[in-house]
């Protein structure tokens, strides 16, 4: 375990302003990509956990080697069930914010800060990042078309009235994160997220961040049909 | 006509009594009871022949055979969402175990951690 105690995480000081929040990568598969997203994030945030879901290319121990905590799944599981062990996890751990990240590079770190500065600052419980807001992502018109409908989806069957439901960057403070329990293992879990935050009733806003499609990332992106794997998880529980 | 109302509300009924799921032993209960009965109906069925399509000619349909495969095809739809529902469940029972797996692994490296350190 050598390389858990090499990374930077555990030399950051406990005096860090961000030592109160725990950055959640759920993680499958994305060896070429995890090591520069975990050093990114370490250069802000001293926690960063990943949750290492069953990856087959040696993931979980680039995650661990550029400093993560790592945490894995004996079995795939999918990304909602990594996303609640986190959320156990970060909530053991003591956390007061939860950043849900994605490992796939697609998210910036900036993004990230200034959703926590916020939530902090404006007292804020959930503070979910939109790609909608601003016209910095750019994403192909196919794309817009599932994204847009996975949210008019979520906005019909929940009260929250959200412009990008299916974004994996969010900050989640711990009295929202404790009333959270992720039934949904596969993806219909970005709505069910929105339901049951939606629940507590808690102050919650939305923060325009940019996603980075880059070409690798939109190779590994949702695809059209897994929208209908959405509709049905969601219908069928 | 008759029929065929009745088949859809077999349908619908059968279709939400498997969906709400009854606590255990309850409804492994009444399971049994509908295979005692299925296996009843279905000696009948066999030593009576014309019985089958009487019941068929009551309820407004040709031959038995037909009445057969419409309730062939109920229980084949029935069957197909309790065993849904019942994976699903299991599903959620090996995520349970695979994040208790996870989480205790983690608090373990943590105890070894903070030993060594």
């Amino acid at each position: 375990m050598d390389s858990m105690n090499a990374g930077p995480a555990n030399s950051a000081p406990s005096a860090h302003r961000n030592s109160d929040v725990w950055v959640v990568i759920p993680l499958y598969n994305e060896a070429e990509v995890i090591g520069g997203v975990i050093r990114g994030l370490l250069t802000e945030f001293p926690h960063v956990v990943c949750i290492d879901d069953g990856s087959t290319d040696g993931s979980g121990s680039i995650a661990s080697y550029a400093g993560a905590r790592l945490l894995r799944h004996p079995i795939n599981l999918g990304q909602g069930a990594a996303l609640q062990t986190g959320f156990e996890f970060a909530l053991e751990q003591g956390a007061r914010y939860v950043v849900t990240f994605d490992a796939d590079g697609q998210h910036r770190v900036e993004d990230a800060l200034a959703m926590v500065d916020r939530a902090r600052a404006d007292n804020l419980a959930i503070v979910f990042g939109s790609r909608f807001l601003d016209d910095r992502t750019k994403p192909g018109l196919l794309k817009k078309i599932v994204l847009k409908t996975a949210v008019w989806v979520t906005n019909i069957t929940t009260r929250t009235k959200l412009t990008d439901a299916h974004n994996g960057l969010r900050v989640i403070r711990d009295d929202a994160l404790r009333q959270v329990k992720l039934r949904q293992d596969r993806m219909a879990h970005g709505t069910e997220i929105v339901v049951q935050l939606g629940k507590t009733k808690l102050p919650f806003a939305e923060q325009p961040v940019e996603v980075l499609y880059t070409d690798y990332s939109k190779a590994k992106g949702q695809s059209l049909l897994n929208s209908v794997n959405i509709l049905v998880d969601l219908i069928i529980r | 006509m008759l029929f065929q109302i009745l088949l859809i509300a077999l349908v619908v009924t059968s279709v939400a009594f498997a969906v709400r799921s009854l606590p255990g032993e309850k409804s492994l209960a009444i399971k049994r009871i509908v295979a005692i009965l299925f296996v009843v109906a279905a000696v009948a069925a066999i030593l009576f022949p014309q019985l089958l399509s009487m019941i068929a000619n009551f309820f407004g349909i040709g031959r038995g055979a037909d009445l057969l495969l419409y309730l062939s095809v109920v229980a084949a739809l029935v069957f197909a969402v309790m065993t849904v529902r019942a994976k699903a469940r299991s599903d959620a029972r090996v995520t349970d175990l695979a994040r208790a797996v996870a989480l205790m692994e983690a608090r373990l490296t943590e105890r070894d951690d903070s030993k060594d350190g």
